[in-house]
């Protein structure tokens, strides 16, 4: 029997489980998907917020803020990037402009007090090129760009180095709690826990039906990307955020980690937890966004793109919750600001554990799982005098990173894990020169490429 | 063929040479080279076979270019240079993928591109699908349905957006007769549905929607030059063609460094690219023995639309060498008129012409005494 069981492998069940780990919990991750990131946290924009823009004294700002400052401790150990890029946030019209003395004034009391007023020249120095209009803005230097694939993973590392398990392709199925004692039903088999956390994300409404009539609804909220070539990223020195309003906080022009550049996200509310599917003329209106903001990115290719979920509630705030006479803690609601938050919430849920379920160990030191970059601004594979056979040229992958991912004590579950572990494939040309070779490499590794082909 | 070039090296960052006819399992190569009919491998294996003796490196790319002609490299030693008095750009061509064509739907497993599907299939031994639809009507379909025979993959439909197939006639008898495969024109792909697995490929068909089961989805043509080492680089691209600038000698912006083949535009077959490989060997083995003066002065040409591109898009004043890259222009639309090639206004050449989307016509003339600076425009005029 474990401690706890964390159901839900994105990056805040990830977090979560290293948090109770290195707290000494005997910690089981259970995932429904073939590989921890298969739901919300697969896709967003990979942003590590300083929470500027928060609510005012909300859980989600202290998370935020706590997780901010905890990615910055340990991101090196993690073999993390922290991409330093800051943001500007652009007004272009005499209503957006009317609304930044109230959105300063919320950064500063947010305590996030290096957020300044900057004027059309201070714009155009901290992000050439823009398009002509802007009349003010905002300089929030903390604003950064991370990988948001790696962070999770690296987390999950830790957790296992310090005892924990993790088992995918795991939905929980059903579950009861019967003499002090959670057992979980899933195709895998019983599992048993003294303490559930609920951090299924898209799902949560549906597990947290295990332990009560929800709360909450989840209401997955579509943000479509495009990701633009890394020919692109040059012109891109920062996050570009517009003037946000009422319902989101709108269309982003920013820098990724791995050398490119994305547009977006949309905001559009569905009912499917499952799909996340692009339209074409999103797409196009994207492209045709991000040119209106940065004239300089025409005539660079699409390299891919994308949609993910962000798990809303019909409520805008986190719902973090302990049910002590259930041995349950619901963790919903986690939407946009989950990457960064991550770490943070995990600290909370450490606390409320603490306080409802009795004493945890003292953080043990560290066990150091460094993950293998795929920063394009930090030493790769490839660069090393030893980097042996690239087999992804697009995004320079070597054959030794490919096979390390396959291997270790957490391969990839599927192909996506394995190009979010890699980034083999995701490049410009999309496996038109390398699928064949990644293929001959996971044969029998991963369910896209059995072993004997029937 | 070494013309008197003692010290010679070819980069190649797969593992063996040959370039994509490796993977092209099926007929339809070296009738020009080696006067037979071979399947891609044998004569990918025969090109490599006629390089014998010269160092051939695998498993090195090209990173970049910098402005003395200095090659930035990468191998299994990591990362390097390379210097050489003269350089050919090889670097060929690839397939526009679904995601830069901007499809929508979801992203489920059943979505590549020829080059993809082909090497899974005689690269890796896989069936990736078992029932597809193929996108785009270039004769790159054509190869697209014998991978499927080979592999056992069952053709759902060829859809293309035009109004026409855009390969020859015989595609559509052979897709239609031999592989019993309906050609939908007017369509266009919308989205892609299905959750781990592609389950349908979702069309407007002359305006109505449908969706076509199917397992597999097949990105087909549209291709690009691979030319994004030279991007950023102080060789002058053409947003025409994807490729860089040539003159009619194959040199690109640095003198030193030339290009020949599918690098330089949209496909062509084999044989092009290996009889311009050899042309523009021709050259730089003449400018290497100083025959081909570095030029003093080039002139630009431009076309007009309909018209995509003109390729070579420079033409530098006359050597004694013989011209390695005929003029040819593409159209991005089905058009008839006289083609004509202009300087300041006055007609140097022209011929009545019937264009088809995305095919070679070649442009007769020579520029040789066109003044410098001169306004060169090749144009279509259609009859009133």
């Amino acid at each position: 029997m474990h401690d706890v069981a964390v159901i839900g492998g994105g990056v805040v069940g990830c977090a979560l489980l290293r948090r109770l780990a290195l707290h000494g919990l005997d910690a089981v991750l259970l995932e429904r998907g073939r590989d921890i990131l298969s739901g919300a946290s697969k896709a967003n924009s990979a942003l590590l917020h300083t929470g500027f823009d928060a609510p005012a004294n909300s859980l989600e700002l202290s998370c935020i803020r706590a997780g901010y400052s905890e990615y910055f401790d340990i991101h090196e150990s993690l073999g993390l990037p922290l991409v330093q890029t800051g943001a500007v946030m652009v007004a272009w019209n005499e209503t957006q402009q009317a609304r930044l003395p109230s959105l300063l004034a919320k950064a500063h009391a947010n305590g996030i007090l290096d957020v300044r007023a900057i004027s059309p020249a201070e714009i155009d120095r901290l992000q050439p090129g823009l398009a002509p209009g802007a009349l003010a803005g905002l300089h929030i230097p903390g604003e950064h760009v991370i990988d948001p694939w790696s962070a999770p993973l690296a987390y999950v590392r830790q957790a296992m180095a310090h005892g924990a398990t993790v088992i995918r392709d795991c939905e929980v199925l059903d579950g009861v709690l019967e003499d002090g004692i959670w057992r979980l039903v899933t195709p895998r088999g019983d599992v048993q826990a003294r303490i559930v956390v609920n951090a299924a994300g898209l799902y949560g409404d549906l597990v947290e039906r295990l332990a009560r009539i929800p709360p909450f609804e989840i209401r997955p909220r579509k943000g479509q990307f495009v990701v633009l070539d890394k020919s692109a990223h040059a012109a891109v020195r920062t996050i570009v955020l517009p003037v946000p309003d009422e319902r989101t906080k709108g269309i982003i022009v920013c820098p990724t980690a791995f050398g490119n550049v994305i547009v977006g996200p949309t905001a559009e509310e569905q009912t499917a937890r499952d799909q996340a599917a692009t339209d074409t003329a999103t797409l196009e209106a994207l492209v045709a966004r991000g040119r209106e903001i940065l004239p300089a990115l025409a005539g660079h290719a699409v390299t891919a793109t994308y949609a993910g979920l962000r798990p809303a509630t019909e409520r805008s705030e986190y719902r973090i919750e302990a049910l002590p006479d259930q041995q349950w803690i619901s963790v919903a609601g986690i939407r946009s600001t989950g990457l960064t938050a991550a770490l943070g919430i995990a600290r909370h849920v450490l606390d409320l554990f603490r306080r409802h379920f009795g004493p945890v160990a003292d953080e043990a030191v560290p066990v150091s799982t460094p993950v293998p970059n795929l920063c394009e601004s930090l030493p790769r594979r490839w660069m090393q005098p030893d980097a042996g056979e690239i087999v992804c040229h697009c995004e320079r992958v070597t054959r030794s990173e490919i096979e390390a991912a396959l291997s270790g004590p957490l391969p990839a579950g599927d192909l996506g894990g394995l190009r979010r572990r890699t980034r083999a494939m995701l490049g410009r040309c999309q496996g038109f020169h390398c699928a064949g070779r990644v293929a001959r490499l996971a044969a029998g590794r991963l369910p896209e490429f059995p072993e004997n082909q029937p | 063929m070494r013309l008197g070039i003692r010290d010679i090296v070819v980069l190649e960052r797969d593992a063996e040479g040959g370039g994509i006819p490796r993977l092209c399992a099926h007929p339809g190569f070296g009738l020009k080279e080696f006067h037979r009919i071979l399947h891609g491998p044998e004569y990918a294996r025969r090109l490599v076979a006629a390089a014998a003796g010269i160092d051939l490196r695998t498993g090195h790319a090209l990173l970049g270019v910098d402005p003395d002609g200095t090659l930035r490299i990468a191998g299994p030693d990591g990362p390097g240079v390379l210097r050489a008095r003269a350089v050919l750009l090889a670097l060929g061509t690839r397939e526009t993928p679904r995601s830069a064509r901007l499809v929508g739907g979801s992203r489920p497993w059943g979505v590549f591109t020829t080059g993809a599907l082909q090497q899974l299939v005689h690269g890796a031994h896989q069936r990736p699908c078992r029932r597809a639809v193929i996108v785009g009507s270039e004769l790159v379909a054509l190869s697209n349905l014998l991978t499927f025979r080979h592999a056992g993959i069952t053709p759902v439909a060829i859809v293309e957006e035009a109004s026409h197939t855009l390969a020859p006639r015989a595609l559509a008898w052979a897709a239609g007769v031999a592989f019993r495969t309906p050609v939908l024109t007017d369509a266009r792909p919308v989205a892609i549905h299905g959750t781990h697995r592609v389950e349908a490929l979702e069309i407007d068909h002359h305006g109505h929607r449908r969706l076509l089961a199917c397992d597999g989805v097949i990105f087909t043509g549209r291709f690009v030059p691979d030319a994004a080492p030279l991007v950023g680089s102080s060789i002058t691209m053409d947003a025409g063609t994807g490729g860089p600038v040539v003159d009619q000698y194959g040199r690109t912006a640095i003198p030193t460094i030339f290009a020949a083949g599918n690098v330089l535009r949209p496909v062509e077959p084999s044989w092009t690219a290996w009889t311009e490989g050899r042309a523009v060997a021709q050259a730089m083995a003449g400018q290497l023995a100083g025959r081909l003066p570095v030029p003093t002065h080039r002139t630009t040409l431009s076309a007009a639309p309909p018209l995509r591109f003109v390729c070579p898009q420079q033409w530098s004043e006359p050597s004694p060498l013989q011209v390695a890259l005929p003029m040819q222009v593409r159209s991005g639309d089905d058009v008839s008129g006289r083609l004509r090639l202009t300087a300041h206004g006055e007609e140097l050449w022209g011929h009545r012409a019937r264009l088809r989307t995305g095919r070679r016509i070649p442009v007769g003339g020579r520029l040789d005494d066109v003044a410098p600076g001169a306004e060169v425009l090749v144009e279509v005029v259609r009859p009133n």
